[in-house]
């Protein structure tokens, strides 16, 4: 694949997520998810959930961080120079961002016309329910033996999750369970 | 009319003068004792003939006493913040815009839900951009257009401020940050990823953030109004996209027709 070829389909790509991508976050992981890794094949699914790790840890949204940072490793995993790939990260991260802008000069105009629309309000009462299962399912796929390797996984998992239920901040989760990583699994 | 009040600026006011009230009581006119905000005693009101008001200027010195020194200074300067804003040129408030949201985009980590006191602390307390109640209609829309939620309050705020070009700015300042970062966290990150201590490392959180993204659910869940009857729909969503490997884009498709088809289909049994 040619390196236009590979800017373009990036490009396509990045633009269906930010134009599908509604309730952001975690919700927009299952879309990114099946098309980077599914249906692409740009990065591993354990490459996956480092960035969702990389973005909790890094300031901004996670649909730019996996942007910025996807744009850059496939570019690169293709072989081509890093200067070409700060231009894929620079591509995407643009993609992922125009559906948006397009749609707030557009809601912008409408804004009070909008706002008490009987439509909206019909396809959000469904939409809001099903953007709940697309979050669910975003962990419901990253529960697979490449991030789940034996039952040491397991207990990290449940004292993680105990831990965030208890409101204790993600960063400082994600720095613990890293230690605990690092003197559970030697070397 | 207890006091004239001249320049009304904001909620509080400037005095200059101040007034004297005269009574005509049963008989000749006399002076009523002058108390700062609170005109005089009117249980003889039932016997008043005339009243009037004369108004001398007060000294510069009594007037700062009185008139409660800290107000008038509050008074100025609102004054002139609105006098520094409304000369800024164009330029500069553009620039502000910027500013503003790069300022939002490097200091959130975790993204999206995490940003919004930030942003309403910025826009709404700080900058008074807007007010509370547009804030909320904007995160509504915000929340229920594609794309990421910071990106679009983002946009809706330059684009209100500033038009179309404001929304450039302020999307590119909530942008950058999180590019720069992650770009160069990409460009040291794939040098690394063969050392077997950042593996370790990774192998322990991997699962910690399954965790992360599960732990909100039930909160979110609360707040977009999942109750027995409608329960099914994220249950069969979540099954389908992860057994069945649906697209989300069809799940997002089906949905907002589902939601559109049910309201027309109400619309017209109500009719009849």
């Amino acid at each position: 694949m040619g390196l236009t070829d590979l800017l373009f389909s990036l490009f396509l790509s990045f633009l269906k997520i930010g134009l599908f991508g509604f309730g952001g976050g975690y919700a927009m992981l299952p879309l990114i998810q099946r098309e980077v890794v599914d249906l692409h094949g740009w990065i591993s699914v354990s490459d996956f959930t480092d960035i969702v790790a990389i973005s909790q840890t890094t300031p901004g949204p996670i649909a730019f961080n996996s942007a910025t940072y996807i744009g850059y490793t496939a570019v690169t995993g293709m072989g081509f120079s890093q200067g070409y790939g700060v231009l894929g990260s620079a591509i995407c991260t643009l993609a992922v961002s125009l559906p948006s802008l397009v749609i707030m000069t557009i809601v912008c105009a409408f804004f009070f016309r909008l706002k008490n629309n009987p439509w909206m309000q019909a396809s959000l009462s469904v939409l809001k329910p099903a953007i709940i299962g697309l979050i669910a399912s975003a962990a419901l796929m990253l529960m697979n033996g490449y991030n789940f390797i034996d039952y040491k996984s397991w207990i990290i998992f449940g004292v993680v999750l105990l831990a965030s239920l208890k409101k204790v901040d993600p960063i400082l989760l994600i720095v613990l369970s890293g230690v605990a990583g690092l003197f559970l699994y030697p070397a | 009319m207890s006091y004239c009040r001249i320049g009304r600026l904001g909620n509080s006011s400037i005095t200059f003068y101040k007034p004297r009230h005269v009574f005509d009581i049963n008989g000749g006119p006399q002076p009523s004792g002058f108390v700062f905000g609170r005109t005089a005693d009117y249980k003889d009101i039932g016997t008043l003939k005339s009243c009037h008001t004369e108004f001398r200027l007060i000294p510069p010195v009594r007037l700062l006493i009185e008139s409660r020194l800290a107000i008038v200074c509050i008074d100025f300067a609102i004054c002139f913040h609105f006098y520094y804003t409304a000369t800024m040129s164009t330029g500069r408030q553009y620039w502000e815009l910027f500013l503003v949201f790069f300022k939002i985009g490097a200091f959130t980590f975790g993204g999206g839900y995490a940003m919004i006191p930030l942003i309403r602390k910025e826009v709404v307390e700080k900058k008074l951009w807007l007010n509370d109640d547009e804030f909320m209609d904007m995160l509504a829309i915000a929340q229920s257009m594609p794309g990421p939620i910071a990106l679009n309050t983002a946009l809706f705020v330059g684009n209100k401020r500033l038009g179309f070009k404001g929304s450039l700015f302020s999307g590119a300042g909530v942008i950058l940050p999180s590019f720069t970062a992650i770009l160069l966290i990409a460009v040291v990150f794939t040098r690394f990823k063969e050392n077997m201590v950042v593996e370790r490392i990774f192998r322990g959180i991997r699962p910690a953030v399954v965790a992360l993204i599960a732990a909100p659910l039930l909160g979110l869940g609360k707040s977009a109004g999942i109750n027995p009857k409608n329960i099914w729909i994220p249950v069969i969503v979540a099954l389908s996209v992860w057994l069945l490997k649906i697209s989300p884009v069809y799940v997002i498709l089906v949905a907002v027709l589902m939601g559109t088809s049910h309201y027309l289909f109400v619309k017209k049994t109500l009719k009849k």
